[in-house]
């Protein structure tokens, strides 16, 4: 009788186990999420710059708008250089279409699937072609400044497309992102992509304004990030909208509104969300580089439902 | 024997359950809302100056509206009432309902105290100068704008309480604004956006989280 009772027990105990496991899993995966969060907004920061630069790169149509700006190239590799040559001549604009970013298991690599779309002429007929590509990134991108970011890339698929009805991804539209995410990865911590803002120029001359409610503060980039650091402690920073501008009264300087969306924890280990918007003054100078005046960034109210937008 | 490696198992279950559950929950947590909110003064409804961090240590509802509101401002504040009951005597004296109003010009704090009073008499009516009142809205991102050129008579507007003077020729703005709700916590971080629509018994369960917390 009391082995019947046990062996009755034992796979509601089982039932219990396993749901158990199961939420073990769900809370050992939450220290880490957190962790997951500034792991996924800094890769993917990092990522996408050098992605931008390598698209950006492929432009070189002499007919396009922004035909003078120039791009670093990236430290690359053989494998690289060969097939840069796969792609068509004349590119005038590029469209990525939809992206990936995975760690791959066995490694500390990343996986940045691509699909683009890309417009070029042949004898001044203009074609349009689909390509699904895969870039296999180096780890250590976020840690070693003088790596080869890319390791690979693969051609999975390649094929005609329909024309687009754009013309605006042209070199100034990957040059500002290139930019964009390598402030973004800078200020969740990755050092690695300095050379890319052109930093050297105006990281300790320009000016950072910060407001989060109440609390402001103004100085340079270091300080002010430290003390941003205070309430905004270990998450990281992804884009939701980037818009450009150039300033009306200087044809040489133009402003990139970036709204942005920071999740993680304060210094105390409570979740925080944040709605930022940052304005950032870039001037263009005559050797065409780059060299930021000011940043002004202030923290929104999330819309986390319709009926916030609602007034009665 | 195997009676205690039953209950053996079974501690060893109640002990990873617990854990797991507070783990949950601590990963559950209402989040603060990043540059929404912050230190204030104002007027209260006594007519005494206020700090926002003087209701420290309690968990508070933020509402905006103003007194010639004749339909959200009633309703919200109906909705807040019935919110209020909702929670247990020792709950409401952890909590402060605060109605700002968006109207410093037409409402005092003496106008403003009958107006929230009408619906509870431990609610807080903010008002302030317009200044004031311009800051604490810039702060909660809270949007409103006047919708009448000119005044209109506040006789004409329907209401839950009196005019302010008994002249006929009374007028006032009418404003839009938002419908927002926010729930703050005992240290005046914004943990909660809600509105009217939120189910009563989801709304109080938030609170109760932030006056245990």
């Amino acid at each position: 009788m009391k082995y019947k009772k046990a062996y009755f027990l034992s796979p509601v105990l089982m039932m219990v186990l396993s749901t158990t496991l199961l939420f073990a899993g769900a809370a050992f995966a939450v220290p880490t999420k957190i962790e997951d969060r500034t792991e996924y907004s800094t890769s993917l920061n990092s990522v996408a710059s050098v992605i931008m630069n390598w698209y950006g790169s492929l432009i070189t149509s002499s007919d396009v708008k922004g035909g003078d700006i120039t791009f670093n190239m990236l430290n690359v590799n053989e494998q690289l250089r060969n097939y840069r040559s796969k792609y068509p001549q004349n590119i005038s604009q590029i469209v990525i279409t939809s992206t990936n970013l995975m760690k791959l298991s066995e490694s500390d690599d990343y996986q940045f699937k691509v699909k683009s779309k890309v417009t070029y002429k042949v004898n001044n007929k203009e074609h349009t072609q689909a390509r699904n590509e895969a870039f296999v990134f180096n780890g250590s991108l976020l840690t070693h400044p003088n790596i080869i970011p890319i390791k690979t890339i693969s051609l999975n698929n390649m094929e005609e497309a329909d024309k687009l009805e754009t013309n605006q991804y042209d070199q100034f539209h990957y040059k500002v992102r290139e930019f964009t995410y390598a402030w973004l990865a800078y200020i969740d911590g990755v050092k690695t992509l300095t050379s890319t803002m052109n930093a050297k120029a105006w990281l300790n001359k320009a000016t950072y304004s910060l407001k989060i409610g109440a609390e402001q503060v103004e100085g340079s980039i270091a300080p002010t990030l430290e003390k941003k650091k205070k309430l905004l402690t270990q998450g990281g920073h992804l884009l939701k909208s980037l818009d450009v501008k150039k300033d009306s009264a200087n044809t040489n300087i133009f402003v990139i509104n970036l709204i942005l969306e920071w999740k993680g924890v304060n210094q105390t280990g409570k979740p925080v969300i944040a709605k930022i918007h940052q304005k950032i003054k870039v001037k263009v100078k005559a050797d065409k580089s780059w060299e930021v005046i000011s940043i002004k960034e202030e923290h929104l109210l999330p819309i986390i439902a319709p009926w916030m937008g609602l007034v009665c | 024997m195997l009676k205690i490696t039953i209950i053996l198992k079974m501690l060893i279950i109640l002990v990873i359950v617990n854990s797991v559950s507070y783990v949950l929950a601590d990963n559950n947590k209402l989040p603060i809302y990043s540059g929404v909110g912050g230190e204030f003064t104002a007027v209260d409804s006594n007519g005494k100056d206020i700090k926002l961090s003087d209701y420290k240590g309690k968990t508070v509802v933020l509402a905006f509206g103003y007194t010639n509101c004749a339909d959200i401002c009633p309703f919200t504040l109906g909705y807040l009432k019935q919110l209020y009951k909702t929670l247990s005597v020792e709950e409401q004296k952890q909590t402060r309902f605060i109605f700002v109003t968006i109207d410093p010009e037409y409402d005092t704090p003496e106008h403003l105290k009958a107006f929230v009073e009408f619906f509870n008499k431990d609610f807080i009516g903010l008002s302030g100068t317009k200044e004031q009142i311009e800051f604490i809205t810039s702060l909660y991102k809270a949007e409103y704008s006047d919708l009448s050129e000119g005044k209109v008579p506040t006789k004409d507007i329907r209401r839950v309480t009196p005019q302010k003077t008994g002249d006929k020729n009374e007028k006032a703005s009418l404003f839009s604004h938002t419908v927002v709700l926010y729930l703050l916590d005992k240290k005046g971080y914004t943990r909660s956006l809600e509105y009217t629509g939120t189910p009563k018994d989801e709304f109080a369960r938030k609170i109760r989280e932030l006056i245990h917390e």
